[in-house]
């Protein structure tokens, strides 16, 4: 089985974030990491082939120095080879641009299952995936959280499907998954995938390569503004001469200050 | 007139519409309202007549889109249909709920129609010309982004449960029922089970109070406590990633960011250290109340208001507390 997955590089969950004091840019420490549900994927991929003892697993990413770590990551990990479309350091904020770059250099692979992240920590958006699959016009289950390839070029998965339910679903490659957590429990590399990754040269693709016309490549959204999230005020700390003092007070605070049983 | 309508669109869960869908149509009223056009709600035929009284009154037309293959179909199918008639009838604006299953259409639907999407939307604004300005949170909530759309609508926005209130329905609504047409072999998905959850829950990104447990919580058998505290105050219980890999509770539950991600009116946080993980998925609640014996937990620094002290002192006096006061 050929697989693909699609990683992204994001900010770690420490690196500063702020914007600038006018607003018009943010401000991102320049520390990456493999977005966490894209290890999860990275994982699976490698998990896959394993156990058909067989077939390959690219790693796809589009974007600039994030994207090679999360590649370095991958490859660490254990997947054959990696492909990097270069782009610029920040993407534009329009996760169709992305897809359609993604979608364009898929069409020159060969895959018979795409795996990716159920979400990128930096944007937050969960749409790359879904879009992807649209544009290549093959069907998507999301959320996964087993996989299990059965005969005759199916795949069986278990979707979370919210609030606690769970759907079992079936569905002929080519496929692709997004992946939720409880999938599986990523690998730490190994000093030999450590080094691989650090000697990686991944195959690079440019824009132009693609082939993709400009208007395919800007956003369909502007940003106006990048503000601070607002600040809460410093926290109130619940006095009492005992437990129960402070649960009397606490109990106050929700009624009268909270209003939450009003 | 109903050509650029604003239009919401009806998720169902369950055979009942999500709670997110009132307040998508009471902001949808106020911004079709501003832009003098009319609010539709669409929703797929099946659900049952209930969802359609209850969604009277707020806007001026109910589409019921009707085929028994509806129940069936996955997002590729439901996405194919809503295009078709988002192209026919060129609405501006089509506000759905943030949540999986209506990323997914949306995201096969800006695909398709090469349309402008967002996702995890907490803010919209529409100016006296017309122009829209979408406000999100990027990177877990350490900024915020406002954004305007460069081309033409529609444009499709998956709205945050819990950003807009919910208002009473005014008026009347007309309701059109319009058959689609869906031909078994495009239904690629096939669902051979659905297990469900067993008790019907509160959606934690829809609870408007969540009660969460840490590493603190000492063991699973403890979260009793949680569950009649969240039951005295309307909410729903959540946790933290260690109390999820522990396997004390469920990973639906776990609130951060490898979990979920909740903005409710209240969220108690019990015996949780305030790890920068954690944080991303409950920093916009609108208050916070962190209980932990450690005076120097970082927890403190996000929340409103503090209690030091040991949880399974504080949580029977305040169980106790909260029932008095719930006669
Ligand atoms: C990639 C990645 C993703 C992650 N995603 C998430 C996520 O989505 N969600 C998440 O929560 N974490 C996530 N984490 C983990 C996160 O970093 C923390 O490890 C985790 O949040 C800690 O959980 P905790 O606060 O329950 O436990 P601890 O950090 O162990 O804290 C327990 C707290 O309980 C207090 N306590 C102990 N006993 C009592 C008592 N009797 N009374 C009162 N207080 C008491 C202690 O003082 C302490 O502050 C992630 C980590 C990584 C690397
Ligand atoms: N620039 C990118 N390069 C490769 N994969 C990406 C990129 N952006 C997003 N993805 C994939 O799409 C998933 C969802 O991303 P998003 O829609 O941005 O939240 C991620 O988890 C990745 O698997």
């Amino acid at each position: 089985m050929e697989i693909v997955v699609l990683v992204k590089g994001v900010p770690d969950s420490e690196a500063r974030v702020s914007p600038t004091a006018d607003g018009t840019a943010l401000e991102v420490e320049e520390k990456y990491e493999l977005n966490y549900f894209d290890e999860l994927a990275v994982e699976e991929a490698l998990r896959l082939r394993e156990a058909a003892s067989g077939g390959k697993v690219l790693a796809l990413s589009y974007g600039g120095g994030a994207s090679r770590e999360a590649l370095k990551k991958a490859v660490s990990m254990g997947a054959d080879e990696a492909v990097h479309v270069v782009g610029p350091e920040r993407g534009v904020p329009d996760g169709l641009v992305t897809a359609t770059v993604l979608a364009a250099c898929l069409r020159s692979l060969s895959y018979d299952l795409i795996l990716c992240g159920r979400r990128a920590s930096d944007d937050d958006a969960g749409v790359v995936g879904p879009m992807v699959a649209e544009l290549l016009g093959i069907p998507h289950i999301s959320s996964v959280v087993k996989v299990t390839p059965s005969q005759k070029g199916r795949i069986l998965a278990v979707r979370d499907a919210g609030r606690g339910a769970k759907e079992r679903v079936s569905c002929a490659l080519p496929l692709l998954l997004t992946t939720q957590k409880g999938l599986n429990e990523p690998r730490v590399p190994t000093i030999q995938g450590v080094m691989k990754g650090m000697k990686l040269q991944p195959r690079t693709i440019t824009l132009e390569e693609l082939g993709l016309p400009k208007e395919a490549l800007s956003g369909r959204w502007r940003i106006a503004a990048f503000r601070e999230p607002p600040r809460r005020p410093p926290v109130r700390f619940i006095g009492g001469k005992d437990p129960a003092a402070k649960a009397r007070e606490l109990a106050r605070v929700l009624r009268e200050e909270i209003r939450i049983l009003s | 007139m109903s050509q650029d309508a604003v239009w919401v669109f009806v998720e169902c869960e369950g055979g009942r519409e999500r709670s997110v869908v009132h307040e998508l149509l009471g902001k949808g009223r106020e911004v079709a309202d501003a832009l003098g056009v009319e609010l539709h709600a669409i929703l797929m035929g099946g659900e049952s007549e209930e969802v359609i009284q209850r969604l009277r009154g707020h806007p001026q037309r109910i589409l019921v889109l009707e085929n028994p293959l509806l129940q069936r179909a996955g997002s590729d199918v439901v996405a194919s249909i809503l295009s078709k008639l988002v192209h026919e009838r060129t609405p501006r604006l089509l506000l759905a709920g943030s949540g999986p299953a209506a990323v997914d259409i949306l995201s096969r639907m800006a695909a398709k129609l090469h349309a402008a999407l967002l996702t995890e939307v907490t803010g919209l604004e529409v100016d006296a010309s017309g122009g829209l300005r979408v406000r999100r949170p990027v990177h877990g909530g350490r900024a915020y982004a406002e954004l305007e759309p460069q081309c033409p609508p529609p444009y499709l926005l998956a709205v945050r449960p819990r950003s807009f209130p919910r208002v009473e329905p005014k008026g009347d609504s007309s309701l059109e029922r319009i058959p689609v047409e869906i031909r078994e072999e495009e239904l690629q998905l096939q669902i051979e089970e659905r297990l469900e959850a067993g008790q019907e829950r509160v959606d934690l990104t829809e609870a408007p109070v969540v009660v969460s447990g840490g590493r603190g919580m000492k063991g699973p058998e403890h979260f009793a406590l949680l569950e009649e505290l969240a039951r005295l105050l309307g909410g729903a219980v959540g946790a933290s990633r260690a109390v999820v890999d522990s396997g004390w509770r469920p990973p639906q539950e776990q609130v951060g960011k490898s979990g979920n991600t909740v903005s409710p009116d209240l969220y108690l946080a019990f015996g949780i250290s305030g790890a920068v993980h954690h944080i991303m998925g409950m920093d916009t609640s609108k208050y916070v109340v962190a209980v932990n014996n450690d005076p120097k937990a970082l927890i403190f620094q996000y929340a409103d208001y503090g209690v030091v002290e040991d949880l399974f002192q504080l949580l029977p006096p305040l169980i106790d507390e909260l029932k008095r006061s719930d006669r």
